[in-house]
């Protein structure tokens, strides 16, 4: 299994470097966007590695040699799915050293810090982006799996759009106010407990069934 | 003496084509050309027995087991060898040995480093700085490093010269000193398996038309040649395909011991090669 990770961190030992190139990028490009910014760019690197990932694998048509060595199909899902936290992580450690040279080199952008809530933001929405996407992919592949990508992409940014404006309508801000108002209570650990438990809750569901899944692919 | 590879009544169906239940066994110890034009079903009956396409029907044992219940176990044993190679392009030989060697029980360090010393395989270069011929020994040499029983080979030798084939061939020659060791060979380039096949199994288009020993099969048939005025319906009947021009005609009979009896005189008669069977067989129904 470890293997198989390191497989992926191998592969993509130059995305990598581009990845925390990206992560530069986006301190600057997101200054404007207050406590959001880390969120955003810690989702873009990850979804830069494991698009990478799917498509080393599609380009030599891995599958085959790995489907032929000793290993179970279950446990290519698993590494998969585990390999996601890793990026999350690397991705945080990216966006982190990105704003400290940043700060050292004193570079006059408003740069925002990592918070506890940053990080359970970034694990939920990249949960929801894996768990839907990745039984896809082993179904149907990396390049057929594209469109379905490109779509998803899409609602990821209108969701939040629409969201935003819906919340000018007064009814609906009262709602969710008083949605929110059960949470009144709760300590930031609290929430972000729950967060992070819904989160792996979801990927554990989708790693399942991606297993199935791919346990009766072809190749 | 087991068997180290059995398929009994395999069947697969795809849109235009399919695998019509063939059967076919490999002994402990022995190499088998698994030949057949393009598109017979070579690589189809190869990907069945690794598990990469699903079968619809029949069996497939190797080393006795069934080869989805026991699937890690029996790959650990399972040296593969593709037409193209698959591994990381991006990596170097290095990099990629280091991610597949743990995966097998009985990896050996000394062997491999062996093969790459005989091979003259960079370990730091990139797999995709290699030439085709390079790919395919360093796919071998990772094949070769567990102690596989069985090598499994889909045309490995396409698109290679004449000078590596012949390399290759010597290799798997060496590989069969050890009678534990088996291999399977799927080819269309027949030449390479006369050389070093035991057993030959021929498939057209899904199905099983021939499977024994190579040299079973290369006295059984025989090369018929001789004048058109020999030709009448009779004699037609006893070949298998037959070429006909204005000088007289060339054909293939599967039993050489007929062959006597329907032609008193004035014939030649040629050991064919397993190039011929192929043809003949496949192109009978044309020629007759």
């Amino acid at each position: 299994m470890l293997n198989l990770i390191l497989k992926d961190l191998l592969v993509q030992k130059k995305s990598m470097l581009f990845a925390f190139g990206y992560c530069f990028f986006l301190v600057f490009a997101f200054q404007g966007l207050d406590g959001t910014a880390p969120v955003g760019a810690a989702t873009a690197v990850v979804y830069l590695l494991i698009q990478y990932s799917f498509a080393h694998e599609d380009k030599n048509k891995s599958e085959i040699m790995l489907n032929s060595l000793p290993i179970s199909r279950k446990d290519i899902v698993i590494a998969k799915y585990l390999s996601i936290f890793l990026y999350i992580g690397l991705a945080m450690v990216a966006y982190m050293l990105a704003t400290l040279i940043v700060m050292a080199i004193k570079i006059p952008v408003k740069v925002h810090f990592l918070s506890i809530e940053n990080i359970t933001t970034t694990l939920f929405i990249v949960s929801l982006m894996t768990s839907s996407y990745l039984p896809v992919v082993f179904k149907l592949g990396y390049l057929k799996a594209k469109m379905f990508n490109i779509v998803m992409f899409l609602l990821f940014f209108f969701i939040p759009m629409s969201l935003l404006s819906l919340s000018q309508n007064p009814e609906f801000a009262l709602s969710i106010s008083k949605t929110l108002d059960g949470f009144a209570n709760w300590s930031d650990w609290q929430i972000a407990t729950l967060i992070a438990g819904i989160s792996l809750l979801m990927m554990f569901i989708s790693c399942c069934i991606s297993i199935r899944i791919y346990n009766n692919r072809e190749f | 003496m087991g068997n180290i590879l059995e398929v009994k009544d395999l069947r697969k169906n795809f849109k235009s084509f399919a695998l019509k239940g063939i059967s076919f066994t490999l002994p402990k110890g022995y190499v088998m050309g698994f030949i057949g034009p393009n598109g017979a079903g070579k690589s189809t009956t190869i990907k069945l027995i690794m598990n990469l396409l699903k079968k619809d029907g029949g069996q497939i044992k190797v080393l006795g087991k069934d080869h989805i219940k026991y699937e890690k176990e029996i790959k650990n044993h399972i040296g593969f060898v593709y037409d193209e190679n698959h591994f990381y392009e991006e990596l170097t030989l290095r990099e990629m040995k280091t991610i597949i060697a743990p995966f097998y029980k009985t990896w050996d360090e000394k062997i491999f480093d062996k093969y790459m010393k005989i091979f003259e395989l960079p370990l730091e270069k990139k797999i995709k700085e290699l030439s085709k011929g390079m790919k395919m020994k360093f796919s071998l040499a990772i094949a070769l490093s567990h102690d596989a029983k069985l090598l499994i080979m889909d045309e490995p030798t396409s698109g290679l010269d004449p000078i590596f084939r012949s390399e290759l061939l010597d290799i798997l020659r060496e590989i069969i000193q050890d009678d534990e060791k088996s291999v399977f060979f799927s080819t269309h380039i027949t030449s390479d398996l006369e050389k070093i096949a035991d057993y030959i199994t021929f498939i057209h288009d899904g199905q099983i038309i021939l499977s024994n020993t190579k040299d079973d099969i290369l006295d059984n048939y025989c090369i018929v040649k001789g004048g058109l005025d020999l030709l009448d319906k009779d004699a037609q009947k006893a070949f298998v395909g037959i070429r006909k021009n204005n000088y007289g005609f060339e054909g293939l009979v599967e039993n050489r011991g007929k062959v006597r009896e329907l032609f008193k005189e004035n014939i030649v008669i040629e050991k064919p090669s397993l190039e011929d069977i192929m043809l003949y067989i496949v192109r009978g129904s044309q020629y007759a």
